[in-house]
């Protein structure tokens, strides 16, 4: 370049001189080759750079495929991390899938799927080869749940077209009824009554609708002097079945029939429940008294010539049965006007009282409200009139139509139709006997005002058989007042409490007067009569100052009853044996006193007079050798 | 028990036992009822329920006393003997009876007594002859018989025996020979005589010296003196017709309870020192505690009779708790 520079400026220097031509145009030549020169490297300088530039480039382009290949790879990483992660994060659905456990897969599974070699050591294996099994138990499972459904609605279809069959059959039925009317009449058969009594049957409120089920087949089965029938105002009834049914609809809850739902083997609650429900909406009157418009009235014919007719009412807004009983009687025994003196005795309320086994835990006198949850509603009533208007809720009569509510001494509820039998069973038998017994105990009173003591050979072979002195004077009937007035019955009463019959009576040896005060029991014969006695005979002797006396009661009330087989004719043997003892006490107590005449001869041999501490006398009549013991 | 039976029980009789803690009692339906008589005196409430409660005769029982380490039970039937330990334990079982083979089967027993100085047992039956019993071999050791009607009651001394009986008479006898060494009719005597009760002599009691003796029965209870066979003073009472069901020497006392709801107090020269009402109508036993070995009697005192409750007195001044057998 300096070259060249040196050459342009000789030139300029030259051409400035003006020298020669030819040294100018070596110059120039020398300057084209200059310039040539330069030219050259030039390109060579620029072929240079391009080929750096390329190299560089290329480099770069190096460069960033091996970073693309690193994110590549660092993106591919991060990936497998994620997918490591979520790997591990995997839960497999055969976690939640209950297995079969793994003994019982070993013992039921067949080889083919168990594997047993394999998969006892390796869990993996195990797992997979029970979740096959599982699989293929499933399977089976399905399979017989779909037959089975289609046995179902098989059976469905069965059973529509038999409800069609039977939709068909009940209006010939009915046609053959209609059809049968005539001929029933001419027959005189009582199908179409059951069948009607049946139809109110079903409009009975639960707890008459059990007792009228109960009663019926008891009549049927076992006691056919027995009547079953309903009584009252049918249309009322149906009013309040149909105000009973709307509201039941309204809860939503279907009315099924009285029959279904006695089968119903653990709703006692729920029917509580509706039964409530019941009880809330049923009644069309206000009155807490008024009882459902059906009765239910059982009729016990022929005890001992008296008929017991029953009637069981429902009151639907207390939730309890009440019991109103009538005896009729139809043979002239009990038609008779003495026997009317004492009819007391079997018109008496205390007739049906005590019946049950509870009385044992203190009595059933059918003055009080059964139900625990109505008790508040009568709180401040007197239920002693209600219950004399309508009947009495005795315990029994509950059990009987199946109420049974808790008592303050029991808390087992039970309600089965078995015990409801039984319980039938037993009380009829109990009613009839309890009957009987009333019968003959007002023939037995009816006797007593004639001053007869019926006896029987079993009871009179146990006292002497010469005639007894003592008579029966007078036999009356007495209130609890009166009785407790005599002051010698105080213990009796403190004992007994005022829900006894009390009777006087007085038996009579000569001049010597004994009363006897007399409790007779609701439940007699079963609990036997107490006596308390009174001897007025220098001076009033009874059993608080004087020790025979005393064993007099002891006798008759405790050890004379065990000898009586019969125990209708308790009251008798015991005033048998009252007018025995008398005879003995009045005799031994002649014997006493020497100087007196004596008014009542000894006719009997005792060995002894007195014994023992108390100087007791020789009550005891021994029938074969005839004489008195201790 | 039956409500009704409660009503028609007698206690005839009651008995400590020997170490004092338990009361039996016997009732006229055969059955003894036992108290612990400890737990019953230190207990504050009201009622108290026996300890245990068995059948002992088929009949009334008329006596019970304690030889030592048995109960000796007297009434119908043949006397029984009961272990003490057993009754302790809830399990009585009879483990003997003493019977005369001359008796009948109707036998029965009024009174039965233990005399610690002989180890015998003096039991009057009622045919009027009484009976010692040898208590280590239970065989019948003498009879002593005089009496022509049954024997009511007994009390023994230093080799004296002392019946008292229906017949009206009370008969001493020679406990080594059996035989009747004096007879004392206090029906005879007109100071006492009460003809409207009969001729029976219901109770008898020796004190410790032995030279005095009380009886009563029909005739009006009265203290005699025995060497002068000659009657020492008229126990009086407020109420005439009172015949006593029991007399006993107690300290320098006499007392008596019988037909009515008292109990007498008398001191030994015959003078009434107190009457304690008591709520039994009629009591036919009294018992006090006899520790075993001692001579003396101590408190509480139980008296039993025309009810199902016994009286328990834990002072001698007035009534205290009762006790039911049920």
């Amino acid at each position: 370049c300096g070259d060249l520079r040196n050459v342009m400026a000789k030139v300029v220097e030259m051409k400035a001189e003006g020298k020669d031509k030819s040294e100018i145009s070596e110059l120039r030549v020398q300057g084209s080759f200059h310039f040539l020169a330069l030219k050259q490297l030039n390109r060579s300088a620029q072929i240079n750079c391009k080929q750096v530039k390329d190299k560089t480039l290329e480099t770069k382009q190096k460069l960033d495929n091996y970073n693309l290949q690193l994110e590549n790879l660092q993106y591919e990483i991060s990936h497998l991390r994620k997918e490591i992660t979520k790997c591990l994060e995997f839960r497999s659905r055969h976690d939640d899938i209950q297995l079969v456990p793994v003994e019982d897969f070993y013992e039921e599974a067949p080889d083919s799927i168990a594997k047993s070699s394999s998969t006892k050591s390796d869990e993996h294996k195990q797992t997979l080869a029970r979740l096959d099994w599982e699989l293929e138990q499933r399977k089976l499972l399905a399979d017989e749940l779909t037959k089975l459904k289609q046995v179902k609605s098989e059976v469905l279809e069965e059973i529509g077209t038999k409800k069609q069959h039977l939709q068909v059959l009940a209006p010939a039925l009915q046609n053959l009824l209609k059809s049968t009317l005539p001929l029933q009449d001419a027959l005189n058969l009582p199908i179409n009554k059951t069948r009607k009594l049946h139809e109110t049957a079903q409009l009975l409120p639960r707890p008459l609708f059990v007792l009228f089920l109960q009663a019926k087949a008891y009549q049927e089965a076992c006691d056919p002097n027995m009547g079953v029938d309903i009584e009252g105002d049918v249309t009322a009834a149906e009013k309040v079945r149909e105000g009973r049914r709307m509201v039941v609809e309204q809860h939503g809850v279907e009315e099924s029939d009285s029959d279904e739902e006695q089968e119903d083997p653990d709703s006692s609650r729920s029917r509580r429940g509706r039964k409530q429900r019941e009880m809330e909406t049923d009644l069309p009157s206000t009155g807490l008294y008024s009882p459902h418009p059906l009765v239910v009235g059982i009729t016990l014919n022929k005890n001992s010539g008296a008929d017991l007719e029953m009637k069981f009412s429902f009151l639907p807004k207390l939730n309890f049965v009440v019991v109103k009983s009538i005896v009729t009687g139809k043979s002239e025994v009990v038609k008779s006007d003495l026997f009317q003196n004492f009819s007391s005795v079997l018109q008496n309320e205390n007739l049906l009282q005590c019946l049950g086994n509870s009385h044992k835990n203190g009595g059933d006198w059918g003055t009080t409200c059964p139900n625990p949850a109505s008790l508040f509603l009568l709180q401040n009533e007197d239920l002693g009139e209600v219950f004399g208007n309508i009947g009495r809720p005795y315990l029994w009569a509950q059990e009987l139509c199946g109420l049974e509510f808790l008592h303050s001494n029991s808390t087992v509820i039970f309600f089965l139709s078995i015990l409801l039998s039984a319980n039938m069973r037993k009380t009829m038998k109990k009613l009839r006997s309890r009957v009987s017994s009333r019968v003959k105990l007002a023939e037995q009173m009816t006797k007593f005002t004639e001053h007869i003591i019926p006896s029987e050979p079993t009871t009179s072979s146990l006292v002497p058989n010469k005639v007894i002195q003592s008579s029966l004077a007078t036999w009356t009937s007495t209130s609890s007042k009166s009785f407790s007035k005599l002051g010698f019955t105080t213990s009796v009463l403190e004992l007994l409490g005022d829900n006894f019959d009390y009777y006087v009576t007085t038996v009579k040896r000569g001049s010597v007067g004994l009363i006897a005060a007399v409790a007779i029991s609701p439940d007699h014969p079963v609990t036997h009569p107490i006596f308390k006695l009174s001897l007025d005979w220098m001076g009033r002797r009874t059993a608080d100052n004087d020790d025979n006396i005393r064993e007099m009661e002891s006798e008759l009330n405790i050890t004379w009853p065990k000898l009586v087989k019969n125990p209708d004719n308790i009251l008798p043997a015991q005033l048998l044996r009252l007018t025995a003892m008398l005879d003995i006490y009045i005799e031994t107590e002649c014997m006493n006193d020497m100087n007196q005449p004596v008014e009542f001869p000894s006719q009997y041999f005792c060995s002894r007079k007195t014994k023992g501490p108390a100087r007791i006398k020789p009550f005891h009549f021994d029938p074969v050798n005839k004489v008195y013991h201790h | 028990m039956d409500k009704k039976q409660l009503l028609h029980t007698t206690i005839y009789a009651t008995a400590y036992s020997s170490c004092g803690t338990y009361l039996a009692c016997g009732d006229n339906y055969g059955q003894i009822a036992v108290f612990n008589i400890t737990e019953a005196v230190e207990a504050h409430s009201l009622k108290s329920t026996p300890y245990v409660v068995f059948q002992a005769h088929t009949g009334a029982i008329h006596a019970l006393v304690t030889s030592g380490k048995y109960l000796i039970s007297a009434g119908f039937g043949p006397i029984n003997g009961w272990k003490w330990s057993d009754i302790r334990n809830k399990r009585p079982s009879k483990s003997f009876t003493l019977k005369d083979l001359q008796t009948n089967e109707n036998e029965s027993y009024n009174c039965v007594n233990y005399a610690n100085k002989d180890s015998s047992i003096y039991t009057g039956a009622d045919n009027g002859i009484t009976y010692k019993w040898d208590i280590n071999t239970l065989k019948c050791k003498g009879r002593f018989s005089g009496h022509t009607d049954y024997i009511h009651d007994l009390d023994t001394g230093s080799n004296t025996l002392i019946t008292a009986s229906e017949d009206g008479t009370v008969k001493l006898w020679d406990t080594r020979t059996a035989t009747c060494t004096n007879t004392i009719s206090p029906c005879k005597n007109k100071q006492l005589n009460r003809p409207e009760f009969g001729q029976w002599i219901s109770s008898v009691a020796l004190d410790e010296s032995g030279e005095w003796l009380v009886c009563g029965g029909s005739a009006q209870p009265s203290l005699w003196h025995l060497r002068s066979k000659s009657m020492a003073t008229v126990l009086e009472t407020s109420d005439k017709s009172y015949t006593p069901n029991k007399l006993m020497f107690q300290d320098d006392e006499i007392i008596s309870a019988g037909n009515k709801s008292i109990i007498y107090r008398w001191n030994v020269n015959g003078e009434k020192k107190a009457e304690i009402p008591c709520s039994i109508n009629r009591v036919f036993s009294l018992s006090f505690k006899q520790l075993f070995g001692s001579v003396s009697n101590s408190l509480p005192l139980i008296a039993s009779g025309n009810s199902y409750k016994l009286s328990l007195f834990t002072n001698l001044g007035y009534e205290g708790k009762l006790l039911s057998i049920v």
